[in-house]
């Protein structure tokens, strides 16, 4: 026996409406003053309210129609086993652990946890009342309403037949259940039912919310008895293991061609039992050579190290994978690998070098007959080239990706510069107009320029040329030269309270001591143009570098030369390190970005400020292309680029992405692009259950935790019987307005005869 | 009464709309026959009577000389003295005498009342009697001894004029205070609806008749008290008592009525029987009418 609406009881009051009349009508004649009543008799007895038999027959009528319609109201049902109305609220888990295979005797199944929960969900569904009011709200990234509350359950089955599961951890039963609580609010029939299809596991219960817990709590006590909660353990029994690349790292970021990439695996298993793992690296869709096994105990856990060789330059993803067990999602991690580019560097020498000495021999090595015959001083620019790249200048192997060539500044006019990363003008006095236009216009759409002055630079056509600017036109040197300043005593670099990027690794001492460099002589800065600053100063006060903008460029001009004889810069140990970063600065990469790892179905930010972006105001992320086809595997979006160049991604499910200059429709892809990798949060990999009463407390309401073949026992059932009641009270209306009638005429015609 | 003769009369409405009392006891008695009764006592007066014989202690002033001349003995001359009678009008102002009849053009039986006594106490000070007031519920009230003189009259027509309806009716009580009160032989008008038991009421005409006053009961009630109008259910609240009775009024309107006219037929048999005079009145009958029963009793007394 049961009540949908049981808030209409309170009609029953109502009963006592005609009760009062009655009672009131009995007594309620008109009162009239007379002088003396002793001439009169009391009657109790009259109209159609008094206390005659008849008259409580017609009271009685009333009061069994009006409790009658209350109860058809109420929607009384009476005991049995038909399932009765109620409102039903199905929340499904759908976190990225539902994604796990459910296992039978060993054996994985095609079927996950999430498809059970949503079959046990139609189960539910199939046998509900058509007068019951369903709805269902997806637990995915956040809580999330796909149907609210609907008369009949045929549109929470399309509902729920459309739920997917997500990839990220979820946004905790607390929430869903909050979620299936302001559904109900509002709602005062008998039997509120909130039914939540989950794998229970520890994790699921969190994150929460204070504004959740105290909702919840509210809803409580409002509803009090009639809000039942229950929890569907959809993995109940499961002991099936899982073993989870749980997270994975590139050892440098960055690796150039030529290095090892080193991947760092955090693996871990969460089964009851231990486990054999064969972990493997994969480079794209290449298998990698190297395979470790691994033994992990009940709960244990490894961190692997994989090592493979990048011997040319690729854009691709390190993947590392162990078997496939039944949660797919955590035995695999990808991490963009990130291979350094070559970088190309032009040193564009003045005339005057042309002629000088070129480097007579390097340690070890046999001397460069040719060169050395040309005379003993040592050319600076070559000192330069062979320090960008000593093992390549060597016929060794690439060494630090950098290319270099050496010309002499007649020949920039058959250079393309676009070609270059770096353009170096080494004691280059005087330019053609349109070889400074190129230049500028070079350095304008983001590239570097490198301006040394040394021993050979004449200093008024410097300052006349590369030096000095128009209006229109800034000058492309930061600053302009004057003579040479012999340093008696040498001077040194001034390395303390430096802060400038380019000092960084210096200062620390991680890149070596440059407190040993001896300057001689160097070029006097005579005047700086608006915007260059000084980035580095001789102990005696000089300055030494000085960098100024220029539009997206960057341009450098040393006043120290390379020369031996100029001092023993080309000569300390760090040296090669310090030119090395000076090419990291200039290119940008002398910071190294994180790999473009997020977790999946969570908001990231990515610095997206390298150079190829440079000017565009958004970007386009989409799935990568696949390997061997050319078109992205889906659709992409377009990300706003903000003015520090970051980009915000939103949420991704786990998979493979690129973040690329957009494309205009129909335009042919190509060009720059960067991978980003989603990966599912480790918490989601864990087995671990919640207890019995674990869900009751986090939430702060009984609920009860069930079995999934438990359902059955969740269906409210009862035989409605308001089309009964609803008749028996016109019946008993009916009945009672013949009376009074009868009443009435029998009545009227006594008066008539006692008139008479 | 047909409208004809209704129309001699002052109209309740014209009555009502007069301020001064004194004006409306005047109005009433205008006209009247205002005769002058013969006394059964003897006193100073004008009018001769008879001779007796002189006994010691009369005053020698009413020695008739020419009889001892004529005859040598003493007679002394006897005159009719007038009257100077006492008229005490006792007026019930019980709370059933405020019954508001459900016509509001008649009068209250209160007011019929006063104004009655009013046009009593005129006419009765204009024949040179004294007239008194007596007002009382369960108890005497107002208590206005009968004397002569304007004032007088003035006092009574004031006090009349702002009479109040309340407590309940007593009037064995009254007759029985008012008897002791008056120490001369009087006339005494009794105007109430007389709700009480006819044996109190008895009981009270005894104690008056021991006392050699006599009796005019004005017994007043209302045209709803005489026909019982009512015919739907009502619940009846006693106009003294504040008590309530539901009743079907058309159920009871006959024995009501039977049981009115026993109530009246024994106060009429009670009164003849202690030689008081019954006089039945509806606040709808002209006051003139009382006048002039009271009149005709007088006259009637005197011979």
């Amino acid at each position: 026996m049961s009540l949908l609406y049981p808030a209409m009881l309170l009609g029953v009051l109502g009963l006592a409406a005609p009760i009062a009349i009655h009672l009131i009508n009995r007594a309620r004649f008109p009162v009239r003053e007379f002088p003396s009543l002793r001439f009169l008799t009391d009657t109790r007895q009259t109209n159609v309210f008094a206390p005659r038999l008849i008259d409580r027959f017609q009271l009685l009528l009333r009061l069994l129609a009006m409790l009658l319609l209350v109860l058809a109201m109420a929607r009384f049902a009476w005991p049995g086993s038909e399932p009765a109305p109620r409102n039903l609220i199905l929340v499904l888990d759908a976190s990225a652990s539902m994604q796990r295979h459910v296992t039978a005797n060993g054996t994985i199944q095609a079927e996950r946890y999430f498809d059970r929960a949503k079959a046990l969900g139609a189960e539910l569904l199939a046998s509900e009342h058509a007068a019951s009011r369903c709805g269902i709200v997806l637990a995915g990234a956040e809580a999330q309403t796909i149907l609210p509350l609907t008369l009949g359950a045929a549109a929470a089955r399309e509902a729920l037949a459309r739920a997917e599961p997500i990839d990220g951890e979820g946004c905790g039963l607390t929430a869903g259940l909050s979620k299936a609580i302001e559904l109900a609010a509002g709602r005062r029939e008998g039997c509120t039912q909130i039914v939540l299809l989950s794998d229970y596991r520890a994790s699921a219960l969190y994150p929460r919310k204070q504004a959740d817990l105290e909702r919840i709590a509210a809803a409580a006590e409002a509803h009090g008895a009639s809000l039942r909660v229950a929890l569907l353990d959809v993995a109940h029994g499961d002991r099936a293991g899982n073993v989870a690349v749980e997270y994975a790292r590139l050892r440098k970021p960055e690796v150039n061609v030529g290095d090892d990439a080193h991947l760092l695996a955090h693996v871990v298993n969460h089964g009851p039992e231990a486990a054999d793992v064969k972990v493997q690296l994969m480079l794209g869709a290449r298998k990698a050579a190297h395979t470790k096994a691994l033994n992990l105990a009940a709960g244990g856990e490894a961190f692997v190290e994989l090592t493979q060789p990048i011997n040319m330059s690729l854009r691709t993803i390190a993947e590392l994978q162990i078997d496939l067990d039944a949660y797919a999602l955590d035995d695999a991690f990808r991490v963009p690998l990130k291979v350094a580019d070559l970088r190309r560097v032009l040193i564009v020498m003045g005339e005057s070098d042309a002629v000088g000495p070129q480097i007579q021999a390097l340690p070890g090595q046999p001397a460069d007959t040719g060169e050395a015959a040309a005379g003993s001083e040592v050319d600076g620019g070559r000192i330069l080239q062979y320090v960008l790249n000593p093992g390549r200048e060597l016929g060794l192997a690439e060494g630090t990706g950098i290319h270099t060539k050496r010309i002499l500044a007649p020949e920039l006019r058959a250079e393309v510069l676009s070609k270059y990363d770096i353009v170096v003008l080494y004691d280059v006095s005087s330019l053609p107009a349109e070889n400074l236009a190129d230049l500028r216009t070079y350095v304008n759409e983001g590239h570097a320029l490198l301006i040394v002055c040394s021993k050979h630079c004449s200093a008024p056509v410097f300052n006349r040329t590369l030096a000095a600017g128009t209006p229109s036109a800034p000058p492309l040197a930061p600053a302009q030269v004057g003579n040479e300043i012999a340093l008696e005593p040498a001077a040194s670099f001034r390395m303390e309270g430096q802060r400038h990027a380019l000092w960084r690794p210096f200062v620390d001492g991680e890149g070596g001591d440059l407190s040993m460099v001896r300057l001689g002589r160097i070029r006097e800065v005579r005047a700086m143009a608006e915007g260059t600053q000084s980035i580095l100063f001789s102990t005696q006060g000089h300055p030494l570098m000085l960098e100024s903008t220029l539009g997206a460029g960057r341009v450098l001009q040393w006043m120290v030369g390379l020369e031996l004889d100029r001092g023993n810069l080309a000569l300390i140990r760090p040296f090669p390190a310090f030119m090395w970063r000076v090419m990291d600065y200039l290119t940008q990469r002398h910071e190294a970005r994180p790999a473009d790892v997020v977790p999946a179905m969570q908001p990231a930010v990515l610095d997206a400020s390298e150079r190829a972006f440079a000017f565009l105001e958004e970007l386009e992320l989409g799935p990568a292309v696949p390997a061997g086809s050319e078109e992205p595997a889906g659709p992409a979006e377009r990300l706003p680029l903000d003015a520090q160049g970051r980009v915000l991604l939103p949420p991704q499910r786990q998979g493979i992405y690129e973040l690329r200059k957009p494309t205009a429709g129909g335009a042919t892809r190509g060009g720059y692009g960067r991978l980003v990798t989603a990966f599912v949060p480790p918490a989601e990999s864990s087995l671990k259950k919640a207890g019995p009463q674990e869900f009751s407390q986090a939430a702060g309401i009984p609920i009860e935790v069930l079995p999934p073949n438990a359902g059955a026992s969740l269906v409210y059932t009862g035989a409605e019987a308001w089309p009964w009641l609803a008749a028996l009270a016109l019946l008993a209306y009916a009945a009672e307005a013949v009376s009074a009638c009868v009443v009435n005429i029998r009545r009227s015609r006594e008066r008539a005869g006692e008139e008479a | 009464m047909n409208a004809i003769a209704q129309a001699r009369y002052l109209d309740p409405k014209l009555l009502r709309s007069i301020e001064s009392i004194e004006l409306k006891a005047r109005l009433l008695v205008e006209g009247m026959y205002a005769s002058r009764h013969r006394s059964p006592n003897y006193g100073f007066s004008v009018e001769f009577v008879d001779h007796r014989e002189y006994v010691a202690g009369d005053e020698p002033r009413t020695i008739d000389w020419r009889m001892l001349g004529r005859t040598g003995k003493y007679f002394v001359k006897r005159f009719e003295m007038e009257s100077n009678m006492n008229v005490v009008c006792l007026l019930d102002i019980s709370r059933s005498m405020g019954y508001q009849p459900v016509d509001p053009g008649r009068f209250s039986k209160i007011e019929f009342g006063s104004y009655l006594s009013a046009a009593l106490t005129y006419l009765v000070s204009h024949q040179q009697d004294s007239a008194g007031l007596f007002t009382f519920n369960d108890r005497i009230r107002t208590f206005l001894p009968p004397r002569q003189g304007k004032r007088h009259l003035f006092a009574i027509l004031k006090t009349l004029d702002q009479l109040n309806a309340q407590g309940e009716t007593g009037l064995s009580y009254a007759l029985k205070q008012t008897a002791q009160r008056m120490p001369r032989r009087s006339i005494l008008i009794l105007i109430s609806d007389c709700y009480g038991e006819v044996e109190d009421i008895v009981d009270g005409l005894r104690h008056v008749a021991a006392r050699n006053h006599e009796v005019v009961l004005f017994h007043v009630a209302d045209r709803d008290e005489v026909e019982f109008p009512f015919e739907e259910m009502n619940t009846f609240r006693d106009a003294e008592t504040g008590a309530t009775m539901t009743c079907d009024a058309m159920r009871q309107k006959r024995s009501y009525l039977d049981r009115f006219g026993r109530f009246r037929k024994d106060l009429r048999e009670a009164c003849a029987a202690w030689g008081a005079d019954y006089r039945f009145f509806t606040t709808t009958d002209p006051l003139e009418i009382a006048l002039r029963d009271y009149l005709n009793f007088r006259r009637e007394r005197a011979r």
